[in-house]
């Protein structure tokens, strides 16, 4: 039973992992090409809806969680922009390094999508009262941080892009290779992204919310310690400690520099 | 009963606005990057990660003591 309800556990973890990809794959179809070529003051009312499809195509899938959605209406719900905006697929915005980070940002999209399970599919019997309780409060935390955590995917990206002092001191120091620099910084951004979103929000939080063995571990080790007076006053020691030193190093400092 | 339900929601309120700040600090550390000043840039970076855990730790801390006596 608690296999079959892990199972459960992470075909919701897939679907947040489909919302954002999903979301960092907008990112880099729609929404840095649209800044990049400056598309705003041209776009009406039909041409925002028609950007903002993708993100509705995102937010069904939250209701009705089907790969088959995610993996082929998300794709074409793109198609009406660039239809419009062919320029959004030139070679102005598709350099060798835009290019990459979109196929990385698909090649994920994908695994992530395949991950995911189809609706209806019955991959656990129905949890405890109290599991159930808790599961549908921590979701609600789970996707909010999903939310933060794509953007700060997306405001690192962003900044490497739009961030004109930084794209000028890179041309400076890079004159022939600037591209590959840019490359170069994106990867390593992305791959800090990865790590951000496997190392913290899947292994520390989705491993205690969608595991009921990690939940009971984890309370099991916070009880301790919060029992664990002495450590505690240890801790708080070296906290004062520690603080003081840094307020007298600085101290220190601020009477010199005058 | 009520005040650990307020203690609940402290946790999780802060440990969001906790991972909102550390976008402040990834960026900032790419505007150090532009200033060629490489050891503060890794700093900022070591910063964001420090406020995306430490605010995760909090929103776990609510999630595990939330539905436990």
């Amino acid at each position: 039973m608690s296999t079959m309800a892990s199972n459960g556990h992470r075909d919701r973890l897939a679907r947040a992992g489909v919302i954002a990809t999903g979301g960092l794959l907008w990112t880099f179809l729609v929404l840095i090409p649209i800044n990049h070529l400056d598309l705003w003051p041209h776009m009406s009312t039909a041409n925002g809806i028609a950007a903002g499809l993708p993100l509705g195509i995102l937010g069904l899938f939250t209701l009705w969680p089907d790969r088959l959605l995610a993996l082929t209406a998300f794709p074409l719900s793109h198609l009406p922009l660039f239809i419009t905006f062919p320029e959004l697929m030139g070679a102005r915005v598709y350099g060798a390094h835009a290019f990459l980070a979109v196929t990385l940002a698909t090649v994920l999209f994908v695994i992530v999508c395949s991950r995911s399970s189809r609706p209806g599919k019955a991959t656990a019997t129905p949890p405890e009262r109290g599991t159930l309780t808790h599961a549908r409060q921590g979701m609600r935390l789970l996707w909010i941080h999903t939310i933060t955590h794509t953007a700060i995917g997306a405001s690192m990206v962003g900044a490497l892009y739009f961030y004109r002092p930084f794209r000028l001191t890179l041309r400076a120091a890079y004159p022939h290779n600037e591209g590959v620099a840019l490359i170069s910084l994106g990867l390593l951004v992305f791959t800090i992204w990865v790590v951000l979103m496997a190392r913290h929000l899947v292994s520390r939080l989705g491993a205690v919310l969608l595991s009921p063995q990690t939940h009971t571990l984890e309370w099991l080790r916070f009880s301790v310690e919060c029992n664990a007076i002495d450590r505690a006053r240890a801790s708080l020691g070296w906290s004062i400690l520690i603080a003081a030193l840094s307020l007298g190093v600085l101290t220190v400092l601020l009477i010199m520099g005058t | 009963m009520r005040s650990q339900k307020f203690r609940r929601v402290l946790y999780e309120v802060v440990g969001i606005v906790l991972v909102l700040v550390s976008i402040a600090f990834f960026w900032t550390s790419v505007s150090f990057l532009s200033e060629r000043d490489y050891i503060a840039a890794i700093l900022e970076i070591f910063v964001g990660f420090a406020l995306v855990r430490a605010g995760l730790e909090l929103t776990k801390i609510a999630l595990i003591r939330g539905d436990r006596p």
